[in-house]
């Protein structure tokens, strides 16, 4: 997707001499593009992030909408006090781009591990958070992320995420009649498949939906979604806490009758023995036989 | 072939050899440290030991992190074959350096973190008048970031004197040569201009490293010994060329780099 951005903001900018892209010495083999066809307004800043930000916050006041490039963690925790006095302070059009959600970055260690960049950011008022899972949904809203009113956050993945499920959306009442929605957040297709299976295993049917937004603009759309059910299991690939499923705990407490929430993410600090993605996956992410107990225990509940 | 230079090229094997069997990249960077890093495997007093008294060797440039494993197996402190478990599952060895593997000091990976860390050990030292001395060892790409600048503003306004810092100068970062990426300015005069010693050696010759390192830190200064390096040296078509900081190698490839190596 990473090639997708670049392709899509290099044909923009040739039709808009605002778009600046801004890079902090990252993006090998995908960046050239557009520095080929825009060398004035590419700028690789070197490595220095914070600078890149604050020097994206004087583009955009001058009117420019520029977009920076780095590694997710490097480009939202490293750069956050000049996001927050930047973009965020003065409601400008800076556009953050984050590669790597998650365990994307596998090998490289928690350096590289964006686990906390959602809860960094959406804290951060009229910053809005969009993380396409594929090119499907890329394309369909990319216009919407480029002319959005204000700071934005792009969580781009590095790798091809899971082709979306093969299920229905709705996939019936349990038994129970307890009505159960898994809501996966991102690039958490295959954690959200692996999911739904244990749970399917315990009995349990769930519909599925899927969520890209973390923005103001969304909150009424997750609330409509979610109403109605008894049981809400958001997944993410970020830790349990701050995240994607704890916006969507803050979200339903405007409902009359709110779903119970069970956040699956990222459970504990991915430091010491590492490796693949599927490896930290299963290692530092929220065991599924233990969401899917406490879905079991509330469901036990409904009826 | 003097040992010095055996144990240099025993590194650079063992980097070639666990890179191609994990189908990694990073070997520019790792290649430009080999003498550096022997360097401080003989310099350092218990090199990657878990004594309290012993030098701490911190890897800035964590990219590097290859390079040290491979000194730390030279050394003796890890038995080759940890290097088999290099970026596999459930593995302490990974392409950035983590502190539970022993002889890593801490978590780099983040350019310019490495050696804030470095300073705050120093002051320690200095603080409670423990003799042991920190090394750094920075990449030229460091000096982009402004925690860089203030790290070594901090350690020459404290006159961390048991603080050595080796700048790993070979000209070249993740999409460009450093000189047109970003103009940071002369760093031997700069960092002089914050309080440092500087001393400019040739980054591949053993001996000048070794002196560099040994020669007793002016009591009122840190120091900087600027390391000319050449990314990816030892493999003729890997260096100075900018996109090994990412590929890995084919076979072919790897069997050139060998033989140069070997024969080097």
């Amino acid at each position: 997707m990473r090639n997708q951005l670049i392709d899509r903001l290099t044909q923009e900018a040739d039709n808009d001499s605002r778009i600046v892209l801004l890079t902090a010495d990252l993006g090998y083999g995908v960046v050239e593009r557009f520095a080929k066809r825009h060398p004035n307004r590419f700028i690789n800043v070197g490595v220095a992030e914070q600078g890149m930000i604050a020097v994206a916050t004087g583009l955009a006041h001058s009117g420019m909408i520029p977009y920076c490039y780095s590694i997710a963690t490097f480009a939202s925790l490293r750069a956050l006090e000049f996001i927050r006095n930047g973009p965020v302070a003065h409601g400008l059009p800076v556009r953050v781009i984050g590669i790597g959600p998650g365990f994307d970055y596998e090998n490289d260690g928690i350096t590289h591990f964006a686990v906390d960049d959602l809860a960094a950011l959406r804290s951060q008022p009229g910053l809005s958070i969009w993380a396409p899972a594929d090119e499907h949904e890329f394309a369909e809203n990319f216009a919407l992320a480029h002319h959005a009113q204000g700071p934005m956050y792009l969580r781009i993945p590095r790798r091809p995420v899971a082709p979306l499920l093969k299920v229905t959306r709705r996939a019936g009442n349990n038994a129970n009649q307890c009505k159960v929605l898994l809501l996966s957040f991102g690039d958490a297709r295959s954690e959200s498949n692996d999911l739904m299976q244990s749970l399917l295993s315990a009995g349990i049917k769930s519909d599925y939906a899927e969520a890209f937004w973390i923005s103001s603009h969304s909150r009424q759309e997750i609330a409509d979604l979610v109403n109605g059910y008894d049981i809400c299991v958001t997944v993410e690939t970020h830790y349990e806490a701050g995240g994607f499923g704890s916006w969507v705990l803050e979200v339903v407490q405007t409902l009359a009758s709110p779903p119970r929430v069970v956040v699956h993410g990222v459970s504990s600090l991915p430091v010491g023995p590492l490796g693949s993605r599927s490896w930290l996956t299963r290692t530092y992410m929220t065991n599924p036989a233990t969401t899917v107990q406490r879905v079991v225990t509330i469901a036990d509940r409904c009826s | 072939m003097h040992d010095s230079k055996r144990h240099a090229q025993s590194i650079r094997r063992r980097i070639l050899d666990t890179a191609f069997g994990a189908n990694k990249g990073h070997l520019g960077s790792a290649l430009s440290v080999c003498e550096i890093l022997t360097a401080l495997g003989l310099v350092a007093c218990e090199f990657g030991t878990e004594s309290d008294s012993r030098d701490r060797v911190i890897l800035s440039k964590g990219h590097s992190s290859l390079a040290l494993y491979c000194a730390l197996v030279e050394f003796g402190v890890h038995n080759p074959d940890i290097l088999t478990k290099y970026c596999r599952d459930d593995s302490l060895l990974q392409t950035h350096p983590d502190h539970e593997l022993a002889g890593v000091e801490f978590i780099t990976g983040s350019l310019g973190q490495g050696i804030g860390y470095g300073v705050g050990v120093a002051l320690a030292a200095k603080l409670t008048k423990s003799e042991f001395r920190t090394f750094v060892v920075l990449s030229d790409s460091e000096l982009n970031e402004g925690s860089t600048i203030e790290a070594a503003a901090i350690a020459g306004t404290q006159s961390l004197s048991s603080l050595v810092v080796v700048l790993d100068l070979n000209g070249q970062q993740a999409l460009g040569y450093t000189n047109d990426v970003l103009r940071v300015g002369n760093s031997s005069i700069t960092w002089a201009e914050m309080g440092w010693d500087i001393e400019e050696v040739p980054g591949h010759d053993m001996n000048a490293l070794i002196n560099a390192l040994r020669s007793s830190a002016n009591v009122q200064r840190p120091k900087l010994v600027i390391a000319h390096t050449i990314a990816g040296k030892g493999v003729s078509f890997m260096e100075r060329n900018i996109e090994w900081h990412y590929l890995p190698m084919t076979r072919p490839q790897y069997e050139t780099a060998i033989a140069e190596v070997t024969s080097g």
